[in-house]
């Protein structure tokens, strides 16, 4: 493993699950309640400042246990590496902080994520739906979302 | 109503027809409008390698007030739509419309909650032009298809919009 990553590790670990690393790609598991304080002490970390937030997706888990996984991407320009965070909210009341303050990235893939994915970011500046129409109900990639919602893709 | 619908067919009014739809089918101006992978063949057309000046169609236009021809180029996604169909109402009659490839024809392998399964839904379409994505050569056919139709056109078939 690399240094930064056991350096890491070794100083958040009351807050975190690590994860099998892939291809020396290391990945978190946080609970929601810490996530706001991991994330902020990241970005402001003296040694390893992740400046970076690369991506922020999910992962419909309702099927196999009832969750939404959110997933965060974080880079360092200073070590030249990643960290991958994975936060878990229920299905049923999908809501997380945002992190568009800390991240100035994070305001429109938080509406992504919101729009098709429905978890909602508390205190978001502006939380409206990216890439579907306004008026479109339900969120498409939730596996519990049909193909076509109208029963008929051609129904227009 | 223009003069032509007052006189009817005569020699006078088809001869000038004529003319009207030689010019016109040698000046079929495209908007430039690309939606998606299919505009990346449609832009070649233009190129010295397809040349479609010969054909008096070169000229992209920035703006729908002087295009004659709409080519939707690509997957129509339903928030696109509206827009799509704004741009065909701002093009000055007459105007023509290519369902360039798969996607804009009948939705190709898109069967989602996303996308239009063909533009025909929004705007009439005169020409389609299958292939996933159409060879240039292809399209150019499809502007061929449009000049064949311009030419058996009368005054009358385009009402004034
Ligand atoms: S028909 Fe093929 S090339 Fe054209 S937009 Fe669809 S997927 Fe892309």
């Amino acid at each position: 493993m690399n240094e930064y990553l056991s350096k890491l590790t070794d100083q958040f670990s009351g807050s975190i699950e690590v994860l099998p690393a892939f291809r020396n790609e290391c990945s978190w598991k946080i609970n929601p309640d810490k996530f706001i304080g991991l994330v902020t002490s990241l970005r402001n970390h003296a040694e390893f400042p992740f400046e970076v937030l690369f991506d922020v997706t999910a992962v419909d888990k309702t099927p196999v246990n009832g969750t939404i996984e959110v997933v965060y991407h974080l880079f360092s320009h200073k070590i030249n590496g990643f960290i991958r965070l994975k936060v878990a909210v229920s299905s049923e009341t999908p809501i997380l902080p945002t992190i568009s303050h800390i991240w100035n990235s994070a305001n429109w893939l938080e509406r992504e994520v919101y729009d098709l994915f429905g978890v909602k970011f508390s205190d978001h500046p502006d939380l409206r739906r990216l890439m579907m129409p306004d008026e479109y109900e339900g969120f498409p990639l939730l596996k519990a979302h049909p193909l076509c919602p109208q029963g008929d893709c051609n129904d227009f | 109503m223009g003069l032509e619908h007052q006189l009817g067919d005569n020699i006078l009014t088809t001869s000038l027809e004529w003319a009207v739809n030689w010019a016109r089918s040698n000046s079929v101006w495209p908007m430039t409008f690309g939606l998606a992978c299919c505009a990346i063949e449609m832009m070649p057309i233009v190129s010295p390698r397809y040349d479609l000046a010969r054909f008096g169609s070169e000229v992209y236009r920035a703006s729908p007030r002087q295009a004659d021809l709409l080519i939707v180029a690509g997957r129509v996604s339903r928030k696109m739509a509206p827009f799509v169909k704004q741009v065909y109402e701002q093009m000055m009659s007459p105007k023509w419309v290519i369902s360039m490839g798969a996607c804009a024809s009948c939705g190709g392998v898109f069967r989602n909650y996303a996308i239009l399964q063909g533009v025909d839904k929004i705007i009439p379409v005169d020409v389609y032009v299958p292939g996933c994505p159409p060879n240039p050569y292809a399209l150019m056919q499809g502007i061929f298809e449009i000049q064949k139709k311009i030419k058996g056109e009368k005054f009358t078939d385009h009402p004034y919009e």
